[in-house]
């Protein structure tokens, strides 16, 4: 320290600035470096990937793989597979976080933090370990569902060729997992909120739906919109589920974004094609993004 | 406003950061276990054995990495300054990492690699010197391989990997069903018999046990084993154009589709589905190439004398019943630091018969080496096998084969077969239409032609 001190003597007064003003800079550069090397670089690189065909690669820079994506029926089927996800995917899965949250939040349910932990393990759970387990659960020929259906008396479920119920089975494991991760997001809302609003409208006669519609729900705004906006890009990249549950299939008929660029990057090994794809999909996210937070926006307003 | 731009800003930069992490993987990524560091290097690139020296990593899967395995002592006394690590990576695995590696310029890649031979192409053009070239090493051997083997491994005159195993098929069959539901496997000329054969299993079995199985949403392997039967493997024609609308295709598509109809197909998800119901007896047949036997050995000892084989039933009498599935060549990624070490060991266990041999008694791996044959296992009954002579039909049946095409196109082929497959056989699509389909989605992807 004491030989610090004395050696700013001999520097100007401007080093000495230039050194507490570079200070902050030097402390981020490490971090800064690694964004640059695995963030900003691939995120650059593949982008200029996608503007050069493997189809044609003597065409230099050229619009070809995005005019292929236009025409390309494959990803046309993976954006309504995936965007037919979200559709029914979010709403349920956040409703059902937001009913067990306030059904743990309240002082009624006991074992409070037992059941959160049961709710919230699934999240932290080893994907590939869940999909193994639903694949064995919904077995065609020896899983347990089946099992239990038939022996109810039903027709044994087609669940990994019959198209709907592929979809289900997605919906399913999805919800199983993301639910309760979207559970303590609004738990720690919900905890925020002061107690004093809801004793206010108690006593000025308000009963639990009005409270939970009045003064919950306005409340919870801001932590509904990030948890909405977290599950829809969430959503739009899916890619464990349907690649290790239902594997794409039954024709396609799970096929997402994502794994439709898997599919493109590594299995029929085209790079540049699957960075347009890639591509493709954060231009689909940033759109669904801002329409969430301008319908956000308009109730604020009004 | 300025909040406006600042969420704006905040969603594009969530969610391109998100996306990076699986949109350029391709670019950057480097396998996990990273295999590159070879040790010592081999500067002297003479071929003296005691003067070879290092280490080399080598990628393989299930019984072709057990078979590896089982090479590397006879190496290590021709080679002892040799240090060989086998590792069993996982099919699918192999070919992501070989995938990332050579996007990435070598990063993380062994010094051997499995690729089967149906892949090569595929590997080939999008990294045309991303293998070694051996030309110059293994062009002496030229005559000693199974030529059509040899013809997927030369690359523009270049030779770039080295042809390992071929994939003769057999339809393996459990003698105590068929006994059980008094069929005699003799009798069984055509894929009509087999199905006839089927129900009698079914029925006298109570429904337990099915004709065979099949991966229906994911795995085209039996269509591509009638359509290698038939001459028209595997999707695309020697001139390049779409080839799966053709009678011989719509014929095979059709016969899957009966055998579903009458309920003899076994569903099952991936390899481990295949051998659950290979263990657990829930299959009375798998028809699959000659490389099985390794892994029914294997997995089900105690089904031991219980399982047989036959050639695969032809379309009609007397017709071809010679097919080919699978094989594998092992390749040696440019990157290799230690490339004649590399040599020295796929040499070993590719291009000599104790090599080619030992993988054959002990995993069934059918050597693409031809000098191998002369060996006398080749007509000694095997004892697990019902105490046949089983490879015998295996030596007879691969010079029946009929020649199949292989391009850089073959995965799109599969998941577009895979596709068809499961409209005809579970959404009732008749296999004509399927098959349309399925060129067509191949011509918007691929931007070839469709043969008439």
């Amino acid at each position: 320290m004491r030989s610090d001190v004395v050696e700013p003597r001999r520097s100007s007064g401007r080093w000495l600035q230039w050194r507490r003003k570079s200070t902050p800079y030097l402390f981020l550069l490490p971090a800064l470096l690694i964004f640059a090397i695995f963030m900003l670089y691939p995120i650059i690189s593949s982008l200029w990937l996608s503007f050069h065909s493997q189809l044609n690669p003597e065409t230099g820079l050229s619009l070809d793989n995005y005019r292929r994506l236009w025409n390309d029926r494959l990803f046309r089927k993976a954006l309504i597979n995936t965007v037919f996800l979200l559709l029914y995917q979010v709403p349920l899965q956040l409703s059902l976080a937001m009913i067990l949250a306030v059904l743990l939040n309240s002082a009624l349910v006991k074992f409070r933090g037992a059941l959160r932990l049961v709710y919230f393990l699934p999240a932290i759970t080893a994907l590939f370990a869940v999909a193994l387990i639903f694949r064995l659960l919904l077995d065609e020929e020896r899983g347990l569902i089946n099992y239990v259906i038939e022996n109810l008396g039903f027709a044994p479920v087609h669940w990994m060729t019959d198209a709907w119920a592929a979809k289900f089975s997605l919906v399913m494991a999805i919800t199983w997992r993301w639910t309760g991760y979207n559970m303590v997001i609004y738990l720690a809302g919900l905890q925020s909120i002061p107690y004093d609003l809801y004793e206010a409208a108690e006593l000025d006669g308000a009963d639990a739906f009005d409270r939970f519609t009045r003064i919950t729900l306005p409340l919870m705004k801001p932590t509904i919109l990030l948890t909405t906006v977290l599950s829809t890009i969430g959503t739009l990249q899916i890619f464990d589920e349907p690649f290790l549950l239902t594997r794409n299939g039954p024709a396609n008929e799970t096929l997402s974004m994502a794994t439709l660029l898997y599919r493109t990057a590594f299995q029929t090994i085209e790079p540049n094609y699957a960075s347009a794809i890639a591509y493709a999909m954060v231009l689909i996210i940033v759109v669904f993004s801002l329409i969430q937070f301008r319908v956000a926006q308009r109730g604020e307003d009004s | 406003m300025v909040r406006k731009m600042g969420a704006m800003l905040l969603v594009v930069l969530l969610s391109t950061m998100l996306l990076s992490a699986c949109g350029t993987d391709e670019a950057t990524s480097t396998p996990a276990s990273g295999a590159t560091d070879s040790g010592a290097t081999n500067t002297n690139s003479s071929s003296n054995a005691s003067e070879l020296s290092g280490e080399i990593t080598v990628w393989g899967w299930n019984v072709a990495a057990e078979g590896l395995k089982a090479t590397v002592e006879d190496f290590n006394k021709k080679y002892p300054n040799v240090k060989v690590n086998v590792e069993d990576v996982g099919r699918l695995d192999v070919y992501d990492k070989l995938t990332a590696g050579l996007q990435g310029g070598g990063a993380g890649l062994p010094d051997v690699v499995q690729v089967e031979s149906d892949r090569m192409d595929v590997y080939t053009s999008a990294f045309p010197d991303g293998f070694a070239d051996l030309t110059d090493k293994a062009g002496k051997y030229k005559d000693q391989f199974d030529p059509s083997k040899w013809a997927q491994s030369e690359i523009n005159g270049k030779i770039r990997s080295i042809p390992w195993d071929s994939g003769p098929t057999g339809l393996w069959y459990r003698t105590d069903y068929f006994e059980q539901a008094g069929v005699d496997p003799k009798s069984i000329e055509t894929w009509d018999d087999l199905i006839a054969a089927g129900e009698k299993i079914n029925a006298a079995t109570g429904g337990k046990v099915k004709l065979l199985p099949v991966d229906i949403v994911a795995d085209d392997a039996g269509f591509r084993m009638m359509t290698s039967e038939l001459g028209v493997c595997c999707y695309f024609t020697p001139e390049g154009k779409i080839n799966v609308t053709n009678k011989e295709s719509v014929m095979a598509m059709t016969k899957l589709k009966e055998m579903y109809d009458k309920g003899l197909i076994a569903n099952i998800s991936g390899w481990d589905g295949v051998v659950g119901a290979t263990k657990n007896g829930d299959v009375a047949t798998v028809p699959f190439g000659v490389w099985y036997s390794g892994t029914i050995m294997d997995q089900a000892p105690d089904l031991s004398g219980k399982w047989d084989v036959m050639l695969l039933p032809a379309f009609e009498k007397g017709g071809n019943r010679a097919a080919n599935l699978g094989g594998s060549t092992l390749a040696i990624p440019a990157s290799s630091k230690n490339i004649d070490a590399a040599w020295a060991f796929v040499e070993h266990a590719l291009a000599s018969k104790e090599g080619q041999n030992i993988m054959m008694e002990k995993f069934g791996l059918w050597p693409s080496f031809i000098p191998a044959y002369e060996a006398d296992l080749y007509s000694q009954p095997v004892a697990y096998f019902n105490n046949q002579p089983i490879w015998k039909m295996f030596a007879d049946e691969v010079s029946k084969i009929p020649s199949a095409t292989y391009t850089k196109d073959y995965a799109k082929g599969q998941a577009a077969i895979a596709e068809a497959q499961t409209k005809v056989l579970t959404q009732g699509m008749a296999p004509e239409q399927a098959l349309k389909e399925a060129a067509d989605s191949l011509a918007n992807q691929t931007g070839r032609e469709i043969a008439q």
